[in-house]
């Protein structure tokens, strides 16, 4: 039995090779195709030599696969956007909102926070410097949105050239408003990273790795409020404790992988930042940051799993 | 394509009647399976063998490149089904865009097969 797995893993290694250039979700899917048919026919009581005679050299099948698709490319002018640039475009879309949420949120709605002039200011931002000066906090979001203006091919490189500058802003302006921007700097990276990450194809293991860290992220401030109800810290509310179970709901809907678990996670997320630019007071950045970082987890989720699905027609 | 089976590479004999075959028959392979398919969904092993009954596919090897293109192209789409045993088969099944593909093909089909038939006869 193991010679004959072997010979077929051969066949199906060599497949996967020569197909090598091709979009990683789209190859995946020929080997699927080839390994459920081989698996098919030994079934049907075939031996390993048939069945691979009968399906010929694996080069010439990859090769057939490149020679039809190059054709079918030039083909059709109107096929869809790839998965990764569906994705890609999603998250800098996504990110593009967040940094004119953060710039209104900062501006407009938070009272004077900054750390370097000793928290005595009492207006808003725009209230201190004016509306005119305060439209710099819109260079972020200027930023994101020029990625969405270069053409596909080369959006890989801006999104990293926009995710590293804006990070670098925020860096550089963290002893006052800065930090708010967290949340931008990481959809930006995702940005980058999940459409690299769907175009080198995602290992299984990967993807469970992806759920179970997201599911614990999600747990996170449950867990710790939980602890503060038992330890006493905090009065059982029965809205907090309908909170922490919703939470609950949302982090094993997210780890078992479900579409519904990412969305909720996003809606949770946006839910947490709208209440960090309500709320205020002194958990404003901590709020702020887990708000972002929900959003992420459930938009970058949501992206990579739309991105790895075959592409239906419209 | 570049596996010297062009129109213009041409042999003798039997070997010439293979080529002339193996062309037809790729022209028409992605829409014969687009008709099998639009009767109900099937594995990939019963489609190769339908055709192959059929004298419509060259081999195996030939088909999973076709159905791979088709569904990068949205005509078809592929899913796992697990079946009572242990094991789980992937279908292919026709999608609505593959259906209107059927449609152009066998409107196609129809009004070429008359021009060839009639050319023939023409040279008898």
């Amino acid at each position: 039995m193991t010679h004959v797995q072997h010979g077929v893993e051969e066949y199906l290694e060599t497949l996967h090779r020569t197909l090598a250039g091709v979009r990683a979700d789209r190859r995946q899917a020929v080997v699927a195709d080839v390994k459920a048919h081989i698996d098919d026919a030994l079934e049907s009581g075939q031996t390993v030599l048939e069945v691979l005679a009968g399906l010929g050299p694996a080069q010439d099948v990859a090769r057939e696969y490149l020679g039809d698709h190059a054709a079918g490319d030039h083909a059709a002018g109107d096929h869809p956007p790839d998965a990764p640039t569906q994705a890609a475009r999603l998250l800098q879309r996504a990110a593009l909102v967040l940094a004119v949420v953060t710039a209104v949120f900062v501006t407009l709605l938070l009272p004077g926070y900054t750390t370097s002039d000793g928290g005595d200011a009492t207006g808003t931002l725009a209230e201190q410097l004016g509306l005119g000066l305060s439209l710099l906090t819109l260079v972020p979001a200027g930023l994101v949105a020029l990625v969405l203006l270069v053409p596909t091919p080369r959006r890989g490189a801006a999104g990293v050239a926009v995710a590293a500058l804006v990070t670098a802003l925020a860096l550089a302006t963290s002893a006052s408003l800065g930090l708010f921007y967290g949340p931008v700097v990481l959809l930006a990276w995702l940005a980058v990273l999940v459409p690299a990450l769907l175009r080198r194809g995602l290992s299984r293991t990967a993807r469970r790795v992806w759920r179970i860290v997201g599911a614990l992220v999600l747990l996170l401030p449950t867990a710790f409020t939980v602890s503060l109800l038992v330890s006493g810290s905090l009065e059982a509310a029965p809205a907090l404790l309908g909170v922490a179970v919703a939470v609950l709901a949302v982090a094993l809907a997210y780890a078992r992988g479900s579409r519904t678990g990412y969305l909720l996670t996003t809606v949770l997320g946006a839910a947490l930042l709208a209440l960090a630019a309500v709320a205020g007071g002194l958990l404003v950045l901590g709020l702020w940051w887990f708000g972002g970082l929900w959003l992420a987890l459930g938009l970058g989720a949501l992206a990579a799993h739309d991105g790895s699905r075959p592409l239906r027609p419209a | 394509m570049d596996n010297g089976s062009s129109p213009g590479a041409q042999g003798s004999g039997a070997d010439t009647g293979d080529k002339v075959a193996t062309n037809i028959r790729k022209g028409v392979l992605e829409g014969c399976v687009l008709a099998l398919l639009a009767r109900g969904e099937r594995y990939g092993l019963e489609l190769a063998e339908e055709l192959g009954a059929r004298g419509l596919s060259a081999s195996a090897g030939s088909l999973y490149p076709l159905l791979a293109r088709m569904r990068d192209a949205g005509l078809v789409e592929t899913r796992w089904d697990s079946q009572t045993g242990a094991r789980t088969r992937r279908y292919y099944a026709i999608t609505p865009g593959g259906v209107e593909q059927l449609a152009v093909f066998v409107r196609t089909w129809r009004e070429i097969t008359p021009q060839v038939e009639t050319l023939i006869e023409e040279e008898r």
